[in-house]
This record gives C-alpha cells, sequence and structure tokens, in this order.
C-alpha cells in the first residue's frame, strides 16, 4: 500500500488545496485589459436624444454602469446606484449606458425604479459594448480625471463594492 | 393558502429535524453496539435508515404541496415558483434552485439506504448495520447542509403575493428529468461506496460482496448516462447553439464520475471472474463516489465559473468543502492503512487475455478521467499560481479526449471475443477477418467521400465498423455453434436463445452497440456540421447544405406564463416547417430560445431566430447530420442495461439448488 500513498496523499492535498483555494476566489471576477487604458470615447445620442460623448471627463470622474432593463441582475444593484448617486455625486459623475435596449422599456425601467444616473447613453445596438469588451450585463467601469479605467466591476455592484471603488480615485489622486 | 398547508410546512422542518437526529442515531449505531457490547443495539442503523427513508419522503410530499398549494410563505417556493406556472412545472420547482436539489439529493439516497436495508436484511445481515452506518455518516452530512444552511422550509413573512417563478431555462421537461436522473446516478455510487468503506473496516472478504456492488454501480451509471444524455439533449434544443456537450465545468462534473464508473463496472467483472483487482476495484470505488461529491460541490459552490450560474453561497461552498474534506480522508485513509487485507488471489497468465484487455479499458477510462480533471481544475490552477484568468476549451478536450475514445472504440471491437487466461491472437484475428475487411471497405469510402480531409472521420468509420461487424459475427458464430449442439431448433429460436441464456454477455454488447452508434451520431455531427447565419426578409430564402429555407415571417402568441415569438422558415424541396422561438417570461423578464428542428434518422436542420434589425430578422441555420443516432445510442445503452440486469433472477430460479429446493417447500 505504501506505493498508492505515495501518489494518493500529494493527490489529495494538492485537490483539496486546490478547492480551498477556489472558494475564496469570486469565478466572476473578469480582468479586464481595459484596465490602466484610456476609455475609449464615444459619441452618440443620450435616452433624451441628446448628442452626448460617453467617456468625456467633464469635471468628476466617471462611474459608468452599462445596464439594461432586460437585465434581471441589474435590478439587483440598482437600489446601490440610487444609494450612491445621493452620496456620491458631488465627487462623480455617474453615467448610465443602456445597452441593447428599446428607448421606451429603458425610459420605463429610469422612471419606475428612479434614475441614479445625470444622462444614459443610448446604445441600443451594442456599440459601445463593443468598444468596452462586455460581457454580460451589468457591468460598471470607474474612469478617473485623466480618462483611464482603474476599476471595473463585473456583474452586480453592492454597496461597498462601490464606496471602496469609489475611494480608488481619491488614492488615485495622492 | 389554508392553515393546513402553513402548518405542513412547519411539520416538514421538524421532520428534517427528527431525520437529521436519526441518522445521527443511525451513523453511530453499530459503534456503540460494540462499545456498549449490547449487540442488538446495531439494529438501530437498520430500523434508522427505514425511518429515515420515510421521513424524507413525507417531507419531500410536504414540499411539493406548498409548490402545488403556491405557498409563497415558504422562501423557497416563492424563489421558485408562480402561481401562473403549469402544475407540471410546479411539481419539478422542487429541484429548480439549490435548497430543493440538495433536499432531492438527500431524499433519493434515504430512499437507496432503504432499499439497501430491504436488500440487505436477507442477504448480508451481518455487515447491513455497518453498511448503513456509513450511508448514515453521508447522509447526515447532507442533512446538515440541508437543515442549517440551505433549508427548503425556510418561511418568508409576510407571505408575498406572487413567486419570483421557475428560472424559464428549467421549463423544459428534458430540464425536469435531467436533475433527478443525475441525482439517482451520483447517489447510486454511494452504496458501493458503503460496500468498500464496510469491508475496509470490518475485513469483509471483497469476493463476497463485489458481485453485489455490481448491479448498484450498473443502477448508479445507466442513471448518470440518462442525466448525462438528456442535459446534452436539452443544451441541443433549448440553447439554441446548434451544439450539445461544451465541456462545460458542470457537465465535466458529471462525466468524471461517468468515466470512473465505466472503469468500475468492468474491473468487478475481472475481479468476479479472475480474482484480480481487489484492491484496484476498492479505489475505484471511492474515486468514483469522491468524483459525484467533488461534482456536488463544483456545482454548488460555484467555485468555477460555469454556465450553471447557481447563487453562490461561500457558507454552503466552505461546509460542502469540509464535509468532502471528512469523506476523502476518512475513506482513502481507511484505504491505505486497511487495503492490503484485499489482495489479488490470482495474476496473469498471460497479456493476451480477456483480463489484459480488461486492464487496457481501466486504463483508457481513468487516464480521460484525470484528463478531464484536470483540465477542470486547471484554470484554478493558474489562477493560484499566476494573476492570469484562463479557461479550457473545447479544442483541448477535442485534442486529448478524441484519441483515447477512439482508442476505447477499437478496445471495444476485439476484446470481447478474446477468452480469459491466455488467447491466440491468431484465432482472434481469424474471428475478426469479415470485420477488417468491412472496416477497410467503409474507411476507404469515407476516404473517397472526404478526398482524405478529414482523417478523424476515416479512422472513426473505420473502427466503428470494425466494432458493428465483429460484434454481429461473434453473435452470428455463438448462433451457429448453438445449432450444431441443438440441431433441432429453427434459425429464429436458436438467435433468440443465445441471447437469453447469456443475458449479462449480450446486455454489455447491446451497451456497445449502442456508445457504437453514439460514436457514429458524435462523429457526424461533430465534424460535418453546416452553418450560416443570415439576416431575412420575408420571402428571403437560404440554402445550406442542400436544403432551402424560405423565411415566411413571424407570428406571436401569449401561452400559459410566457409571449413567444416564432419564426416560419418552410423547407422549399421537402415542404417541411421551421419554427424557431423565441420566449419571454414576464415574471423573471428573461429571454429564451426554442430551436426549430426537423429531423430524420440522418440529419437535423436547426434554426434559430434572433434578433430583429430593421425589417430583416437574424437567422441561424445549421444542418447537423447524424445528431439523431446519439440519443438513439443512449436508448439503447439503457435497453441494454436493462437486459443485462435481468439475469440474476433468472440465474436464482435455474441454477441455485437452495433457492429452488426452498420454493419447492413453499409451493
Amino acid at each position: 500500500m505504501k506505493q498508492w500513498a505515495y501518489v494518493l496523499v500529494p493527490a489529495l492535498l494538492l485537490l483539496l488545496a486546490l478547492l480551498s483555494f477556489g472558494l475564496t476566489n469570486d469565478p466572476r471576477y473578469i480582468p479586464s485589459p481595459l484596465i490602466g487604458k484610456p476609455f475609449p470615447q464615444l459619441s452618440g445620442i443620450d435616452l433624451n436624444g441628446n448628442k452626448v460623448i460617453l467617456g468625456k471627463v467633464k469635471d468628476r470622474p466617471l462611474v459608468i454602469n452599462v445596464w439594461a432593463s432586460w437585465c434581471a441582475a441589474c435590478r439587483t444593484e440598482h437600489r446601490s446606484f440610487l444609494r450612491g448617486a445621493q452620496k456620491y455625486s458631488r465627487q462623480v459623475e455617474f453615467v448610465g449606458v443602456n445597452y441593447k435596449d428599446e428607448l421606451l422599456n429603458g425610459k420605463r425601467w429610469l422612471s419606475t425604479l428612479g434614475d441614479p444616473y445625470e444622462w444614459s447613453f443610448f446604445d441600443n445596438k451594442g456599440r459601445a459594448g463593443l468598444e468596452l469588451g462586455v460581457y454580460g450585463v451589468p457591468e460598471t467601469f470607474f474612469v478617473n480625471q485623466q480618462g483611464v479605467i482603474i476599476h471595473k466591476i463585473t456583474g452586480p455592484v453592492t454597496d461597498a463594492s462601490l464606496a471602496d471603488a469609489i475611494a480608488m480615485f481619491s488614492k488615485g489622486s495622492k | 393558502m389554508n392553515s393546513v398547508s402553513q402548518n405542513l410546512v412547519e411539520l416538514g422542518h421538524f421532520i428534517m429535524a427528527l431525520a437529521f437526529a436519526i441518522s445521527l442515531l443511525q451513523a453511530f449505531a453499530p459503534m456503540l453496539a460494540r462499545k456498549t457490547g449490547v449487540v442488538r443495539l446495531a439494529q438501530v442503523s437498520v430500523q434508522g435508515a427505514f425511518i429515515v427513508g420515510g421521513l424524507l419522503t413525507l417531507g419531500g410530499a410536504i414540499m411539493i404541496h406548498a409548490f402545488v398549494s403556491e405557498n409563497f410563505s415558504v422562501l423557497y417556493v416563492a424563489q421558485n415558483s408562480n402561481s401562473q406556472l403549469p402544475i407540471f412545472y410546479q411539481v419539478a420547482a422542487l429541484w429548480g434552485g439549490h435548497e430543493g436539489s440538495l433536499y432531492l439529493w438527500a431524499w433519493i439516497m434515504g430512499l437507496y439506504t432503504m432499499y439497501l436495508a430491504w436488500q440487505g436484511r436477507s442477504r448480508f445481515p451481518q455487515r447491513l448495520p455497518v453498511l448503513l452506518a456509513v450511508q448514515g455518516f453521508l447522509m447526515l452530512g447532507f442533512l446538515g447542509l440541508i437543515l442549517f444552511l440551505s433549508n427548503p422550509f425556510d418561511r418568508l413573512l409576510p407571505a408575498p403575493v406572487d413567486g419570483r417563478d421557475l428560472n424559464p431555462l428549467l421549463q423544459d421537461p428534458g430540464m425536469v428529468i435531467h436533475p433527478p436522473m443525475l441525482y439517482l446516478g451520483y447517489v447510486g455510487f454511494s452504496v458501493p461506496f458503503a460496500f468498500a468503506i464496510t469491508a475496509l473496516v470490518t475485513r469483509w472478504d471483497s469476493e463476497l460482496w463485489v458481485g453485489l456492488i455490481r448491479r448498484w454501480a450498473l443502477v448508479a451509471w445507466v442513471f448518470l448516462t440518462i442525466g448525462i444524455m438528456l442535459g446534452g439533449w436539452w443544451a441541443y434544443y433549448e440553447l439554441g447553439w446548434g451544439g450539445y456537450w461544451a465541456w462545460d465545468p458542470v457537465e465535466n462534473a458529471s462525466f468524471m464520475p461517468w468515466l470512473l464508473g465505466t472503469a468500475l463496472i468492468h474491473s468487478i467483472t475481472v475481479q468476479e471472474h479472475r480474482r484480480m483487482l481487489h484492491t484496484w476495484n476498492i479505489f475505484l470505488v471511492i474515486s468514483t463516489f469522491a468524483l459525484s461529491l467533488l461534482g456536488t460541490f463544483l456545482v454548488r459552490s460555484g467555485v468555477l465559473s460555469s454556465v450553471h450560474a447557481f447563487a453562490v453561497d461561500p457558507g454552503r461552498g466552505l461546509y460542502i468543502l469540509i464535509f468532502m474534506t471528512v469523506v476523502l480522508v476518512i475513506s482513502f485513509g481507511l484505504f491505505l492503512y486497511y487495503g492490503r487485507q484485499h489482495q489479488a488471489r490470482e495474476s496473469f497468465v498471460s497479456g493476451f487475455s480477456r483480463e489484459s484487455f480488461y486492464i487496457f479499458n481501466n486504463v483508457f477510462f481513468t487516464v480521460a478521467c484525470a484528463c478531464v480533471l484536470l483540465a477542470t481544475l486547471y484554470p484554478l490552477a493558474t489562477e493560484a499560481l499566476t494573476p492570469m484568468k484562463i479557461t479550457v476549451g473545447a479544442p483541448y478536450f477535442n485534442a486529448v479526449m478524441v484519441p483515447i475514445m477512439l482508442l476505447i472504440v477499437l478496445l471495444m471491437a476485439f476484446a470481447p471475443l478474446v477468452p480469459w487466461r491466455k488467447a491466440n491472437p491468431q484465432k482472434v484475428i481469424t474471428k475478426m477477418k469479415f470485420a477488417f475487411a468491412a472496416a477497410f471497405i467503409a474507411g476507404a469510402y469515407m476516404a473517397w467521400y472526404t478526398s482524405f480531409s478529414q482523417w478523424t472521420a476515416i479512422i472513426a468509420t473505420f473502427l466503428v465498423t470494425l466494432l458493428l461487424v465483429s460484434m454481429l459475427t461473434d453473435y452470428v458464430q455463438a448462433v451457429l455453434r448453438r445449432r450444431k449442439s441443438f440441431a433441432s431448433e429453427n434459425v429464429v429460436v436458436s438467435a433468440q436463445r443465445t441471447l437469453l441464456r447469456n443475458r449479462r454477455f449480450y446486455g454489455g454488447m447491446i451497451v456497445h452497440f449502442g456508445i457504437a452508434v453514439i460514436a457514429i451520431g458524435l462523429t457526424g455531427s461533430g465534424l460535418f456540421r453546416s452553418e450560416s447565419a443570415v439576416l431575412m426578409k420575408p420571402g428571403d430564402q437560404v440554402e445550406i447544405g442542400g436544403h432551402v429555407l424560405r423565411f415566411d415571417g413571424t407570428d406571436r402568441f401569449k401561452k400559459d406564463n410566457y409571449f413567444a415569438l416564432q419564426g416560419i422558415l418552410t423547407s422549399v424541396n421537402e415542404g417541411y416547417v421551421l419554427r424557431p422561438e423565441r420566449r419571454k417570461y414576464p415574471v423573471q423578464e428573461m429571454p429564451t430560445t426554442e430551436a426549430g428542428i426537423h429531423s430524420n434518422l440522418f440529419r437535423d436542420v436547426y434554426a434559430v431566430i434572433g434578433e430583429k434589425v430593421k425589417d430583416s430578422w437574424g437567422i441561424h441555420v445549421y444542418v447537423n447530420p447524424l445528431v439523431q443516432f446519439i440519443w438513439l445510442g443512449g436508448f439503447i445503452i439503457v435497453v441494454g442495461v436493462m437486459f443485462s440486469l435481468t439475469q440474476r433472477i433468472r440465474l436464482r430460479q435455474s441454477t441455485s439448488v437452495s433457492d429452488s429446493a426452498a420454493a419447492s417447500a413453499k409451493a
């Protein structure tokens, strides 16, 4: 049985070590190659038909959230954005990207659930999604004052993850 | 919702706690009996097994009642059902989420254990309490998880008016049966596991029980097969990407125990016939069940990203990991400590014999399983050691698994013709001359057909033909041999009796035949698929693989709990109509697709309707040759296993002297 032990014991230890590592690890975390790169600027219209440029920094860093009315997970993170918009609107500008959606559905969604965004980019063809390499909705990009993406959250944000990410802006400026 | 229904749920909750307590007794009774010297105490495990099985059945019935009576004060019901949901899916919603799936696991385990207890009272009464104690430990682990971390009886008060609905992807007959089949497979392997542990602890000679677990392993294996096939079938027509298997971690999680289980049912036969591989069999039994547990862990903890994106709860993941660690450490520890008592009684006579080819079978299947395990965990390893995030995809699996699978087909073609102990290679080759001739012709035809471009297809054609013809000639030769000794029988009777008098062998051959049929399907659909994605206006035509389809516009309607948009594609040459569908389930605002498929034995014409762009629709059409062979092969496998399982009953009636004496005494 000794030969068995030489193979079995290390294999078992390795397996359990890997699995316990896996447990502490978020499988939905996907590093974006865009981090550290400038946000690709896109011109288009917002939900009210005004001409806008997505990714253009005015006076504050940007929190750009990709959402859609058909996306169930967006609903769960929406409250965090509503609270976040109240708390941090002086420090950052919240911008929505209404991704692959019908204009009316998007507008109805904002009017019933509340609108945390200063404006929302209308991206019904998913062009912005392509430029940003969006895997799935929701995704949130954090763009600093220099227009560089410093962080990205895949999947719904929480109050805590939003606060942490916004705190990164002030750290970066020091 | 009435007060009866309300109180029933509390009763269910109580039943869970009671079942937990009784499995605690069941698990420790034999130890207590030994410590105290009160031998009768061990029987508590047996009674406990019956009681736990009964309690879990009652709890399951209560849960189903809560679903059907739309009792949304139960959190799990509110999350997974809706008043608009058809009643069929309300029942099936029991295993539509995390809590209920685990409950189903425990429930099935309770029923299996109950059956084991019933079977064991006459056949192996001395070891039965220990066997059931092992089952009790496993049950305890699962009931603890259910009771403390994922309780389906938890309440949501005040009750919502309506539920969140069952995940629309699961609202499909294929998906309703898929999880219970998989669980019947996974959990089924717990019984051989209990035998192995009992044998190690009580020094039970494995020759006395290996025949008993063969049937359990076979039953678990066939359920696992059905579960995997149903999963593929569902993915094929529901997910709308034209395929049936994606090497997703969760698919791999069910495939690994299947591979080792296949090795197991073969190596058991070697032990029965040749008194070898005793240690190896115990190792396989433990590993197969360990992989079933690993599968549950991978699916239920969210460690790997997968299409089966279940809610991730670190507490539950941690619990399952600890539970799995305890089970693996104890069982492999016992194996290393006591394993030497279970040694082979005989050894090889020759390298060219039935048993040596069984060894090859075991090597191939174990290697295949190791490759899948490695690739499934590889992303975790790279992430642990480097900042990279990678996934291992189909190219790796195709490169590694296709050659192994082809070797397995080759092995299947001649191994059953090789006799035990020592064989004459010359004789086997002579037996197979027809098969080789046919295989060369078929391979040459394939080479001509693909003009030597598809080597995999040419080799696969060669091997599958070799397998089919060698099985057929072997059978024909067996019938002819019988005709020689029973000249009075007519041919049909001889053919029947050859099959019926050796059910175990021919059951296995039918399973091999099913595998060959699946191999045909995999080759055809994997290598000769054509597809095309086009934008179509009503009236437009698309040509694919010789099929011309005309787009005749769309149709919208409401059914049950969803809205459907149907595209209508008419075949210009053959007249059939494809109706690919997109459904929207308003409660979860989730879109799903239903492919429109026209099948015959030789090809599926498969269409998916996508988005509307201006006035045209995105239409994706595929021609998948021979896909139906895969499902047909799965069906043949089930038939083969059932045929093989009918053997023992027959044997007991005819060969066992004591049994027939007892029967005649009763009569």
